[in-house]
């Protein structure tokens, strides 16, 4: 079972490095699937703070890669389109593969606020955990529709029945692993079921977690293109039908 | 003997004969092979001689032969779903490394800032990056 670590505070003798700005051996890992119009503004505010981060295109047929080719970033493209979760494991092994300390996955959708990577690279720092887990229920959740909040809150206890592991947010795109973190993660989910993988591969093989107050903002283009309330039953259903076939 | 009975019967059996013959040839088939030709014989011998599926029920206590079959049909199934599940998570798995080991091999680096010497186009580039890290 994970062991969850909790941050208790800001330390005094705190790593100036990561007040502004990431350090260069975090890598930030970005999953994109027909994000042309968003991924430009998404990129700029990263690279404000990251200076390693690899884009992901996940067989978009947008421009999304050569969108994202006019920033300096790493961009990776899956020929065809396999998943989220199959797009993030591409992101975290390459990532691995150029020597990464840590690596931390942001979602492509402009959801996510940067600064909240130094946030939780802060709490792997001062927890020591291998993984920092955001969590929009411990921060904030702008405009997240009642629909939504209900799902969400479904998905956290099933996957407190599922795999035992107690966490406030189950399906939120930002978090951050240590090196061995990352490497002991292995997605194997490639569409959305992949966060609840990660969560039960935390809890099997005990990584210690902590969870982290994020922010989260939802537009019409991220509910449009997030989790309906229909995938969150396919998810469960797909996780489901996984663990009776092990 | 029914019509029913006139049609399957021979036609499993033949079935039958059919995949043995077949697994008995070639030794790669060999499992297969024998597989459904015992379920096409079982098959022929259920729907000719139907006295035969009740006896066997009754010998172990099930009652009658149909709910022998209905029983012996759903084990079946949930045996083969799970083996098409497993089968299709695997082409999955293969499918899904063969598109990232290509595009990590395709990797390329967006436009370079000046000054920055890590940026590229190819693998050359992330070979260079990963000696400078």
């Amino acid at each position: 079972m994970g062991t969850v670590m909790r941050l208790i505070g800001p330390g005094k003798e705190r790593d100036r490095r990561d007040e502004g700005r990431l350090p260069d051996d975090v890598w930030v890992v970005v999953p994109c699937f027909r994000e042309a119009p968003r991924i430009g503004d998404v990129l700029s505010s990263l690279l404000a703070i990251a200076r390693n981060v690899v884009v992901v295109d996940d067989g978009s047929d947008d421009g999304t890669a050569e969108e994202a080719l006019r920033f300096p970033v790493w961009v990776l493209r899956h020929a065809v389109n396999l998943g989220q979760g199959a797009a993030l494991q591409t992101g975290l092994r390459f990532a691995l593969e150029q020597g990464a300390a840590f690596v931390a996955t942001f979602d492509g959708d402009g959801q996510h606020d940067p600064h909240d990577l130094i946030r939780l690279y802060r709490a792997l720092r001062e927890t020591g955990a291998d993984v920092a887990l955001g969590s929009r229920f411990l921060g904030r959740a702008v405009a997240m529709p009642r629909s939504r909040r209900l799902v969400l809150r479904a998905g956290i206890w099933f996957t407190r029945l599922l795999s035992g592991i107690r966490v406030t947010d189950t399906h939120n795109g930002i978090r951050m692993f240590t090196r061995r973190g990352a490497e002991t993660v292995r997605i194997t989910m490639n569409r959305m079921a992949h966060a609840s993988e990660i969560l039960d591969q935390i809890a099997a093989s005990g990584l210690s977690y902590t969870e982290v107050p994020v922010t989260v903002r939802y537009t019409e283009a991220s509910l449009a293109k997030g989790q309906r309330t229909r995938n969150a039953v396919q998810i469960a259903l797909t996780l489901l039908g996984d663990r009776l076939a092990r | 003997m029914s019509l029913f009975q006139l049609i399957v019967v021979p036609s499993a059996a033949a079935a039958a004969v059919y995949y043995i013959v077949d697994g008995l040839r070639k030794r790669s088939r060999l499992v297969p092979g024998l597989l459904w030709g015992t379920i096409f014989a079982a098959v022929a011998v259920s729907v000719g001689f139907p006295h035969l599926p009740n006896m066997l029920a009754q010998s172990l206590g099930i009652g009658r032969g149909a709910d022998l079959v209905l029983y012996g049909t759903t084990v079946s199934l949930i045996l083969v779903v799970r083996w098409v599940y497993w089968k299709y998570r695997v082409l999955e798995q293969i499918q899904t490394e063969l598109v990232r080991q290509l595009a990590i091999e395709r990797a390329r680096f967006g436009k370079v800032i000046q000054g920055d010497e890590t940026g590229g186009t190819d693998r050359t580039a992330v070979t260079r990056l990963r000696k400078t890290a």
